[in-house]
């Protein structure tokens, strides 16, 4: 059994690896502040284009229960790009080591996998996190926010079972992509339907009903509806208590799976030889 | 004698993957994903190697000497057969092995090239699960040991290859593993560079009583640095032992180096059937010349010289150079396989 310590010091240099790498690839920066102000702006327009807010704002309340059609938009690129950043830093992680060339060599080393991906996941969510949070700042300026929060705690314990399903998920990603041979192209494969299914721009009961089914096995779209609520409808804690499970059984399943997936992963490589191939 | 690596009948094929894939999505899969051929890389292995010593393998391109090191390493799950290495199974204590050796692959990518060579080592030291304090005197101790301390700080992106390869042998031995497994760890080096790496791979099997497993192309490298050697051919070993005793199985037999203007087929064909010739390779040939190199094993110079020559002017060649010399590994593998190790290798077998 590979003690705590052990543990410890693998995530710890899994975070340290990761910090001095990205310090040399700083210019994403502007595309990471640029691109999700530009996409709420792109959803935004879409309603005003053709509606008064008036009637967007009856429509949402009708929808969603919350007339805040802005805050909606807003909150969920927030939210999306969190998914995205999970996607590329966590369910990337293993993939970027192949492509570095040094897959073989982490394997070498007796250092636990799984929390491997894991510091690199709770580093992106760092590491984005405050990208993330200033351009949900820059929007809320800009497309003018108000917020109608009753019980806080049910924000941050939404934000936190948010954020822990993400890292599950990026978890189980970096296993299958790397089995799955096409990282790359199925990383990005995932982004745009994920962005529809789960209402990150409209309200999922707009989907056609077996569409939400699918919206509904997806973490994303429960983080989404804690998020929105707790800020924006004044939900608390109690009251949103089914999704805040939902979240927690995500966690625990992916986590599951992604244990899994990453030692599946490694014993279909380890016979078939592809661990230094990229 | 304490063994510190065992084989037992250790083989891998690299499956093709037609044979795996099945049903109308493998179908597809064929269609769009062109087959690989299966390949017996390494076949059925058997050799073992004593705590302290110094065990060369020897082989062309090709020949299954990396396939067989990641075997070991854990890096590659055999088809068939198993190893104990430091006294543990691969396959049922991979952990206990990851733990016990120091493995260096070489390469130009494997390592971060964003960070500076001791951040590199720093970073494995962690997955090692190495205390912050013995960490940075070890790291200090091997960036010395290679001679890297000075470059220590500098990216990695801006190392020479040498440099690199340097840096793995370091990280190599971080974590003080009692096995060291160096897949040709001075390819790409400089005669100098090169010769630090085997005086120090020399220095570590003497001083530190580890166990080294070598593998290089280098016929001179083999025969100096190892207590004995195994030379392996498209998966085979095909003998092994202390190098002076490989070459002492040629004994009693001679190499005839002739350099030849005017060499025809046929000639050759009537040189390898005459007496006392073993082998007859032509080694080089040199168009603006017209001459090619021939090396001919034979048992008795002095009896078959006579008719050598003579086949050789019947057929219209003109002898430029004749040398005799004894055996080297070489030669040894000349004998084994009928090839030089250069032209040997390719193609592999299918499985
Ligand atoms: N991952 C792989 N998938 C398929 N075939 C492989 C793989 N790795 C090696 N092979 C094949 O196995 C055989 C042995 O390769 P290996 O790399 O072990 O040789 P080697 O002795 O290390 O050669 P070299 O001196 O060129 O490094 C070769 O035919 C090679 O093509
Ligand atoms: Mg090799």
């Amino acid at each position: 059994m590979t003690s705590l310590a052990a543990q410890w010091r693998t995530f710890r240099a899994a975070i340290f690896k990761n910090v001095r790498i990205s310090l040399t690839y700083r210019p994403w920066l502007i595309n990471s502040l640029v691109s999700p102000v530009v996409w709420i702006a792109i959803s935004i327009f879409t309603y005003v284009g053709i509606a008064s807010p008036a009637a967007i704002e009856e429509g949402f309340r009708e929808l969603t229960g919350s007339p805040a059609f802005t805050g909606f938009l807003v909150l969920g690129q927030t939210i999306y790009s969190f998914f995205t950043a999970m996607n590329w830093r966590g369910g990337m992680a293993l993939e970027r080591e192949r492509f570095y060339g040094t897959f073989e060599m982490i394997l070498l080393s007796p250092a636990s996998r799984v929390v491997m991906v894991l510091g690199e996941a709770v580093w992106g969510i760092i590491d984005s996190g405050w990208v993330i949070f200033l351009t949900t700042v820059i929007a809320s300026i800009l497309f003018g926010l108000s917020f109608n929060v009753t019980d806080p705690l049910a924000v941050v314990v939404g934000l936190a079972l948010t954020f822990l399903a993400m890292i599950s998920l990026g978890l189980f990603f970096s296993g299958f992509y790397v089995l799955s041979r096409s990282a790359g192209p199925i990383a990005h494969a995932v982004q745009s339907p994920i962005r529809f299914v789960s209402g990150v721009s409209f309200p999922i009961s707009a989907l056609p009903v077996y569409l939400q089914f699918v919206s509904y096995a997806l973490p994303v779209t429960f983080g989404l509806n804690v998020v929105r609520s707790s800020l924006l409808g004044g939900g608390t804690t109690l009251g949103l208590s089914q999704e805040l499970i939902a979240l927690v059984a995500f966690t625990i399943l992916f986590f599951i799976l992604g244990v899994w997936m990453i030692r599946k992963m490694e014993q279909v490589a380890k016979s078939r030889g592809t661990l230094h191939t990229f | 004698m304490e063994t510190a690596i065992q084989t037992f009948g250790l083989t891998k094929v690299f499956q093709g993957y037609s044979e795996t894939r099945k049903g109308p999505l493998g179908w597809v899969r064929n269609k769009v994903r062109p087959d690989r051929k299966s390949i017996l890389a390494v076949d059925h292995v058997d050799i073992s190697i004593e705590r302290g010593e110094i065990f060369g393998l020897l082989g062309p391109n090709g020949a299954g000497k990396t396939t067989l090191v990641k075997m070991l390493c854990t890096l590659l799950v055999p088809t068939e057969g198993t190893a104990r290495v430091n006294g543990w199974d691969i396959h049922e204590h991979p952990g206990k092995v990851r733990r016990s050796v120091g493995v260096v692959l070489g390469g130009e990518r494997a390592l971060y090239w964003r960070l500076t060579g001791r951040e590199n080592l720093w970073y494995f030291s962690q997955l090692y699960n190495i205390k912050t304090q013995q960490a940075l005197q070890k790291i200090q101790a091997v960036l010395r040991l290679v001679e890297l301390t000075d470059r220590a700080d500098d990216r990695v992106e801006n190392y020479s290859k040498g440099m690199k390869q340097k840096l793995h042998v370091a990280r190599a031995l971080l974590h003080d593993p009692e096995v060291l497994l160096l897949d040709e760890p001075t390819i790409g080096l400089d005669p100098k560079a090169a010769k630090d790496v085997r005086s120090f791979v020399t220095r570590l099997a003497e001083e530190e009583r580890k166990t080294i497993l070598l593998t290089t192309h280098y016929m001179f490298e083999a025969d100096e640095l190892s207590r004995r050697v195994a030379i392996i051919d498209r998966g085979r070993i095909i003998t092994q032992g202390p190098p002076s005793e490989l070459k002492t199985s040629l004994r009693r037999k001679e190499i005839l180096k002739l350099s030849i203007r005017s060499f025809n087929e046929e000639t050759g064909e009537k040189l390898a059937s005459a007496p006392h010739v073993h082998k007859v390779i032509q080694t080089a040939s040199n168009p603006s010349t017209g001459s090619v190199d021939l090396k001919i094993l034979v048992d008795d110079g002095e009896e078959a010289l006579p008719r050598i020559i003579s086949e050789i002017v019947i057929g219209g060649g003109e002898i430029l150079s004749l040398r005799s010399e004894t055996p080297s590994l070489e030669d040894v593998f000349i004998e084994l396989t009928g090839k030089t190790i250069k032209e040997a290798g390719l193609p592999p077998r299918a499985a």
